[in-house]
């Protein structure tokens, strides 16, 4: 299967991590344990986009807005729609990430870091340290998203998944 | 939006089959036949090539411009004219008139060829370039390239950029490729291949 395949017919698992994290993040009400990283903030906020798929027919929902409970996107969910794009802040310790997160190839834009370099420090060793400090910051939060979806798929691929975190997501769904 | 500055936009690459880390001068070598070449004094539309991270108009990439332990640092420029297909046009007119009236006659199929390819570089020459730069960082040990700040067409210049500077490609780093990357202890490659779409919200399949 090339490429392009692959993307349209396995984009439901970016999907559906996209939706379990942000079950994951409301039930224990923004604070996610990572195995080996302690427990970080992932908030759910601003922002999240929710389609029907790739095809010809496919509908969007755009949800946002400050301090956004997310009702609407909850019932664009139920009408089976699948988060496409959200919006995250994740913190960990002292470190904040805001990023917008894509289901398609789990792309992030609009990352914003809390990087404490000072931009009128412009000598090459100043450079060279910036960007060696915002490179160490970004892989820390890759490193926890991966961490987050090894432990997404390990769910997704246990034979108990349907039972255990399926009709968990479904209960916290029908929840108004 | 950059790996140095500001907002991130960030795209991962998986490298398959990457072959053992060149030494720096040879990395240095390559990095150098496809340079960044400036199109200020010419008259082409766009150009594409490599510049150092840390100063996007330098091509010098001496080891510690490029290189931060296991960490390679560069970066893809591309300058470009845009000429609007309006003004072209519009200049194509009055230069066929100007010709027109000169010669007293029409003008042949050839001779209205020429005159655009001569309008259109006159033009080109007087259009200003603009400069778009993403940067790249590549994990040597890990096998995972970073590219910063590109849309959709500096992603495809990177990738064809990237395949014949090192000659090897790169792999978008989507989902069902990272998860056949971290597949848990006792699953298999069937068990992720043959996964369906979960009914989220009560229907269809688990």
């Amino acid at each position: 299967m090339d490429l392009v395949d692959l993307i349209r017919e396995k984009r439901f698992l970016g999907q559906e991590f996209l939706t379990w994290l942000w079950f994951v993040s409301e039930r224990g009400a923004g604070r996610v344990p990572i195995e080996g990283r302690g427990t970080a903030e992932i908030h759910f906020e601003e922002r999240m986009v929710l389609d029907t798929g790739l095809d010809l027919y496919r509908q969007t929902v755009t949800c946002q807005g400050r301090n956004l409970d997310l009702t609407e996107a909850r019932a664009a969910l139920r009408e089976g729609k699948k988060v496409s794009q959200a919006r995250l802040r994740v913190a960990l310790a002292d470190r904040e990430w805001r990023l917008t997160l894509s289901a398609d190839g789990l792309d992030m834009t609009g990352l914003r870091l809390s990087s404490h370099w000072d931009p009128f420090e412009e000598g090459p060793e100043e450079l060279a340290g910036r960007l060696l400090d915002r490179v160490a910051l970004l892989k820390e939060l890759v490193d926890l998203l991966d961490r987050l979806f090894e432990e997404f798929l390990a769910r997704r691929l246990d034979p108990a998944w349907p039972s255990r975190d399926l009709a968990a997501i479904r209960r916290w769904l029908r929840k108004e | 939006m950059g790996l140095l500055e500001g907002a991130v936009r960030l795209t991962r690459y998986h490298l398959p089959e990457a072959p053992a880390l060149p030494e720096d001068h040879e990395l240095a070598e390559r990095l150098g036949i496809h340079a960044f070449v400036s199109i200020e004094n010419s008259p082409q539309e766009s150009s594409s090539g490599w510049v150092e991270i840390l100063d996007p108009f330098s091509s010098r990439f001496e080891p510690h411009r490029f290189r931060f332990g296991d960490l390679v640092a560069l970066a893809l420029r591309t300058d470009s004219r845009r000429l609007s297909p309006a003004v072209l046009k519009r200049y194509l007119i009055l230069a066929e008139a100007d010709l027109r009236a000169r010669a007293d006659q029409g003008l042949s199929r050839e001779q209205r060829r020429e005159l655009k390819d001569r309008v259109r570089l006159e033009l080109l020459g007087r259009t200003p370039v603009s400069t778009r730069v993403c940067e790249a960082v590549w994990f040597t040990t890990e096998g995972e390239v970073w590219l910063a700040g590109a849309g959709t067409k500096d992603r495809e210049v990177f990738e064809d950029l990237w395949r014949r500077t090192f000659g090897f490609g790169l792999v978008w780093q989507i989902p069902y490729l990272l998860a056949s990357r971290h597949l848990p202890d006792g699953a298999r490659a069937e068990d992720l291949a043959g996964l369906k779409p979960a009914a989220l919200y009560g229907r269809g399949s688990d």
